[in-house]
């Protein structure tokens, strides 16, 4: 058996940075969601993973089941995105507000279960198509192919990230979410409600979450348990960044989903002892590298502790 | 027997108030008082009757809890007690695993061999490990251990002659489980009694855990184990009173690689063959969680939490899954029609995670320790 | 010291009290496979596990939850009808119904392995386990304790294993056929075929069928990429593929990643004829805007007929059977693999009963003792007898894409293609 010797050409090459910067588009979505609830609570919320399930989801239901047109459905399902997390955050949260960081995390992880598991007793283990409005279509610009999925995902995702530095700048709600995650007491002495502040955090981040499961199951994509899967790769996206950065979120995601696809372009060719299937690998092994020289991400901030 | 006096009361009695201990040789006994031997040598007979009571199915899942008690305790060692947060616990389950299926059943080296190997491997990586734990803090330190388990994947998955030797498994069961002249793999022969294989490796297991979890508790109240209560508490501040952090966390990395090691050895012995998908990539890291759940429902930095958080957490699920077949809960029908039973074992699973971190974040031992602090203060139980 | 010696009288009374306690508490619940075999009293089967005089109890070690439920539960859903089926006119040999046991093994052999524990003395026989390495992993546990299952994976591997009851042609034969077919009908002369595969004991099923109809024709194959399951793009792949100008290309994966890899390359223009194993179909994917391109480009190659009652008996019965005791259930075509695997099942325990012993032993020996294993025509037969001299059916039947026209989605094009080079392969491993 025998293999022909593949030249990697200019055109693979482009759409293999385009689909880089889409991918990446997609776990910065993901990793935006984090970080906002890290920055203003400090909590790390292992159920976002189940927030882009459970958005991708209920996205599904409205569009497909119910058949509301898409671009209504998918602010709707934003909505009961935010709501789902409001509520877990008042029922769970708020209890554990001077719990030890690790029984938080370890909640969450818990929460994370029982909602891929009632996700999957509901709809069923399949996977099914997203009735989006795009599709498969592409725009060629000539002999390169660029999916319009793809090419509204970084759209989407740009639009997310300006409009959270504009909030996080200009508006009393996201100063107050900045102050509170300096330092909680001294806010809380200006009159900032640290429960409104987590609200608003968890809420955020249940919408986006929805987002991010709505466009990673567009185009190409399937709505199904595997959606939650992915977050997990959003992890190194957003240590690379710092885990308290907004930017560094996106930062982290676009650098994440680029090396991950050229990875899987040129290691097979170039450094084939490296195993098959390197790319799932090389964002973890670029996080540890990135973090062994700057432990705190690239955007983030050294912690500063009591001793 | 020192000079002390004793009160009114225990001198009419005969002896000192409870577990009133007067000397220190006394203070460093690990099993004090009459209740604890009592208890002891209960658990002994247990130990030893329970193989010929219950069924071959039943010991098979309890054979699984001791190696997921011994992993815990080990896991315990570094979260509760050095405050190390590591999520790639199932890494070094791996190590212990691969060990027994490719030394002990493909090369057909004897027991003691390869558990030896298995653990003194577990230790390497531990201390190999271990200096990101000095780089590193909390989260981030978590999140590079969920890292471990990826890579430990991508090897697993690329090295097909240790993963994969027999039409896509790696087979365990031809592993000699033998010390000296007690051949516990093929089951025990004593000449008058015959023991099967579960009854047998039951035994070898629970021992193996009574021997990690003397050495856990011995380690705890050592000098070293005071060095890691320091480092998780103020680590700085321990550096200040001559505590070297640095050491103390990569030991620690390395003693619990090598529990980890070990108990999978004994997984994949209770196994008979091992899948590498199950010790690495995503569902190593739901392993993982699932030793981080055992040591938080048990109980953080206790030996006898790990053990019955692993026996409530592996036991439950299994016992979720015979029982809930049969009958419905709570009038939902489990199988097929509303939800199957892994469905239902994951929801409860997450949910008792939740209620015992809302109503007792320190876990069942802390549960025990209150009930019987309720009973040793009565009838001033307040 | 004084509390000392006071409470070791203590200890040891206790110890006693609970040996005695738990010696009282009566003895082990289970027995080592208690049937003693042989006749019963005027030729009817002795009791035996799994069955208790009246009725026999199979077991299904299947994934009812998690990624691959999907293809599980029509399984399942397959095993169930026929049982009820013929339950109706009283179950095997008239006379003895048959009751389906179902455990979730979530598709992984730790848990697999303790269902197996959990239920082996329940069972006389497993009409369904799924999964290459759970089927894998029990094997030595099914060689020890003497019972037959039938695995719901189609490998060349379990064709000569005494305690499997396998059905259908491997994978290994619907590749060869395949890809002959495409070779000699398919508009395929002398064009370049490659490979996506799985990176695992699954898709080197693909590879070793693929190896071996290249060797026989004498051609020499084109890029060959793998992927691990679960991936999210697959720009990368397709780009290699497409560069490396393939015509066709034999798939070797599950219905996600099918649908992922054929989306990426509809967008960037890619046409081969694609060549998808069984596994890779699953019709709720392809309904969406794939379905001009897959109607266009694939082809999937499994064995059996069209999903029509006129197809053969067996298709007839089992939509029947459908109709009545799953109306719920869409139309799929792993219905037909649960039903084939009951179909003999069945086959096997009528022979039992007829010889009078439903042991452990005496199922062995009936399984032997058949000549052929039959699916009613859904497919092909399997001849049968000694491990060393059964024979599985070696046609497979090419299916185009066809959403409208098929209630599962398939269509055959060309039914019960048998190649000369499936006829040499061989399967003594």
């Amino acid at each position: 058996m025998s293999t022909t010797v593949t030249v990697v050409g200019t055109e693979a090459l482009v759409e293999t940075l385009f689909s880089g910067v889409a991918v990446g588009a997609k776990y910065a979505l993901v990793a935006l969601g984090f970080v906002i609830v890290f920055k203003a609570t400090r909590v790390l919320n292992f159920a976002h993973a189940s927030f882009v399930l459970l958005g991708g989801f209920i996205t599904w239901q409205l569009a497909a089941e119910w058949g509301v047109n898409f671009y209504l459905a998918l602010p709707l399902a934003m909505v009961g995105g935010a709501l789902i997390g409001a509520v877990l955050q008042t029922a769970l949260l708020q209890r554990l507000l001077g719990e030890k960081p690790f029984s938080i995390i370890m909640i969450t992880i818990g929460v994370l279960y029982v909602f891929d598991n009632l996700t999957s007793a509901i709809w069923g283990p399949e996977d099914r198509d997203l009735p989006d409005p795009w599709g498969s279509r592409t725009i060629d610009l000539g002999s390169v192919n660029l999916a319009v999925a793809d090419l509204w995902t970084i759209g989407v995702t740009s639009a997310a990230v300006g409009a959270f530095f504009l909030f996080f700048r200009y508006s009393s709600l996201g100063l107050g979410m900045r102050a509170t995650a300096d330092d909680q007491e001294a806010a809380l002495a200006t009159g900032i409600d640290a429960r409104r502040v987590h609200l608003a955090a968890w809420a955020t981040a249940g919408a986006l979450g929805t987002l991010a499961g709505a466009m990673l199951s567009s185009g190409a994509g399937s709505v199904g348990p595997s959606l939650g899967a992915v977050a997990f790769v959003a992890f190194p996206a957003m240590i690379v960044g710092g885990l308290e950065s907004p930017v560094g979120a996106v930062v982290g995601g676009l650098l994440i989903g680029l090396i991950q696809q050229l990875t899987a372009l040129l290691q097979p060719e170039y450094a084939a002892w490296l195993g098959s299937g390197f790319d799932r690998v090389a964002p973890f092994a670029v996080m540890v590298i990135i973090l062994l020289v700057r432990p705190y991400g690239l955007f983030g901030e050294p912690e500063v502790r009591r001793i | 027997m020192s000079t002390m006096t004793l009160s009114h009361a225990s001198r009419r009695r005969g002896r000192p108030y409870r577990n009133m201990t007067l000397s220190h040789a006394a203070d460093l006994r690990t099993v004090r008082g009459p209740w604890r031997i009592t208890f002891a040598f209960a658990l002994a007979a247990v130990f030893v009757a329970l193989p010929l009571r219950i069924s071959d199915a039943t010991l098979g899942t309890l054979v699984l809890c001791g190696a997921f008690a011994i992993g815990a305790i080990g896991l315990n060692l570094l979260i509760g007690l050095t405050g190390q947060v590591s999520l790639g616990h199932a890494a070094f389950v791996a190590i212990g695993a691969y060990c027994t299926s490719y030394l002990g059943d493909g090369r057909g080296w004897p027991f003691l061999a390869y558990f030896v190997t298995a653990i003194v491997l577990g230790l390497v990586a531990g201390a190999v490990i271990g200096p990101f734990a000095l780089r590193l803090r909390g989260n981030y330190l978590a999140i590079v251990t969920i890292g471990l388990v990826f890579v430990a994947e991508h090897v697993l998955r690329n090295w097909e002659s240790l993963t994969r030797p027999v039409r896509g498994t790696a087979p365990t069961r031809d592993a000699a489980v033998a010390i000296g002249p007690l051949d516990f793999g093929a089951g025990l022969d004593l000449g008058s009694a015959v023991y099967t294989r579960e009854q047998s490796m039951f035994w070898l297991t629970w021992a193996l855990v009574a021997l990690a979890a003397v050495v856990a508790h011995n380690l705890t109240r050592s000098r070293v184990g005071r060095a890691m209560q320091a480092v998780r508490d103020r680590d700085l501040a321990a550096e200040v009173i001559g505590v070297e952090p640095g050491r103390t966390k990569i030991g620690a990395f390395a003693v619990a690689s090598a529990m980890g090691a070990a108990a999978g050895v004994i997984y994949a012995l209770g196994l008979g063959a091992i899948d590498y998908q199950e010790l690495s990539g995503i569902h190593g890291l739901f392993m993982s969680i699932t030793f981080v759940a055992i040591i938080i429902l048990g109980g953080l930095g206790t030996v006898q939490g790990s053990i019955l958080g692993a026996l409530l957490v592996i036991y439950g699920q299994r016992f979720i899954a015979n029982e809930g077949a049969a009958m419905p809960i709570l009038g939902i029908p489990v199988e097929r029609d509303w939800m199957s039973t892994g469905e239902l074992n994951g929801v409860l699973f997450g949910g008792l995670i939740i209620v015992f971190l809302l109503l007792e974040p320190r876990g069942l031992a802390a549960l025990w320790a209150r009930v019987r602090t309720w009973f040793q203060g009565w009838p001033f139980s307040y | 010291m004084q509390h000392l010696r006071r409470s070791t009288p203590a200890g040891i009374a206790i110890t006693a009290i609970c040996l005695v306690a738990l010696a009282a508490c009566g003895g082990r619940a289970d027995s080592e496979s208690g049937s003693s075999g042989g006749e019963g009293s005027a030729g009817a089967p002795a009791e035996a596990p799994g069955f208790d005089g009246t009725t026999i109890t199979v077991g299904a070690l299947t994934p009812t939850s998690g990624r691959v439920a999907v293809i599980g539960n029509p399984v399942t859903v397959g095993n169930q009808i026929y049982f009820d089926m013929i339950n109706e006119s009283g179950g095997i040999a008239g006379k003895y119904p048959v009751e389906v046991l179902v455990r979730d093994s979530k598709y992984e052999s730790t848990t697999a392995a303790q269902e197996y524990q959990a239920t082996k003395d329940d069972v006389s026989m497993y009409v369904q386990l799924l999964g290459t390495q759970v089927v894998s992993s029990l094997l030595p546990d099914l060689e020890q304790d003497g019972i037959v299952a039938s695995p719901a994976s189609l490998d060349s591997f379990w064709v000569r294993e005494q305690n499997l009851l396998p059905w259908g042609g491997p994978y290994q034969i619907q590749v060869v056929n395949g890809v002959d077919w495409y070779l000699t009908e398919g508009g395929g002369e002398g064009k370049t075929i490659c490979s996506l595969t799985q990176d695992d004991a699954y898709g080197a099923t693909g590879r070793d069928g693929l190896e071996f109809v290249a060797e026989q024709h004498g051609i020499t194959l084109g890029k060959q990429v793998q992927f691990t399951l679960g991936t999210t793009d697959y720009t990368t792949h397709i780009n290699q593929l497409k560069g490396a100008g393939c015509d066709a290309v034999l798939l070797t994966a599950t219905p996600a990643d099918t649908a992922g890899a054929l989306g990426k390359a509809a967008q960037v223009g890619f046409e081969p004829q694609w060549l998808g194993q069984s596994p890779t179909w699953l019709k709720p994917l392809f309904e969406g805007d794939l379905k001009d391109y897959a109607e266009k480009n694939l082809v999937i190659l499994a064995e059996g007929g069209a999903w029509d009652e006129s197809a053969s008996k067996g298709m007839g019965e089992m939509i029947g059977a459908l109709e009545k005791y799953a109306p719920d259930t869409a139309a799929d075509w792993y219905l037909t693999v649960g039903w084939t695997q009951a179909r003999a099942t069945h086959q096997v325990l009528e022979a039992a009963v007829e010889s009078g012993d439903l042991s452990r032993e005496g199922i062995i020996e009936a399984m032997n003792s058949l000549d052929t294993i039959t699916a009613d025509g859904m497919f092909g037969d399997y001849g049968w007898g000694a491990p060393e001299d059964r024979e599985p059916s070696r046609s497979s039947t090419i299916y185009a894409v066809d959403i409208e026209g098929s209630a599962m989605g398939i269509t055959p094009k060309a039914q019960d293609y048998s190649s000369d080079a499936a006829a040499d392969y061989s399967f003594d491993n």
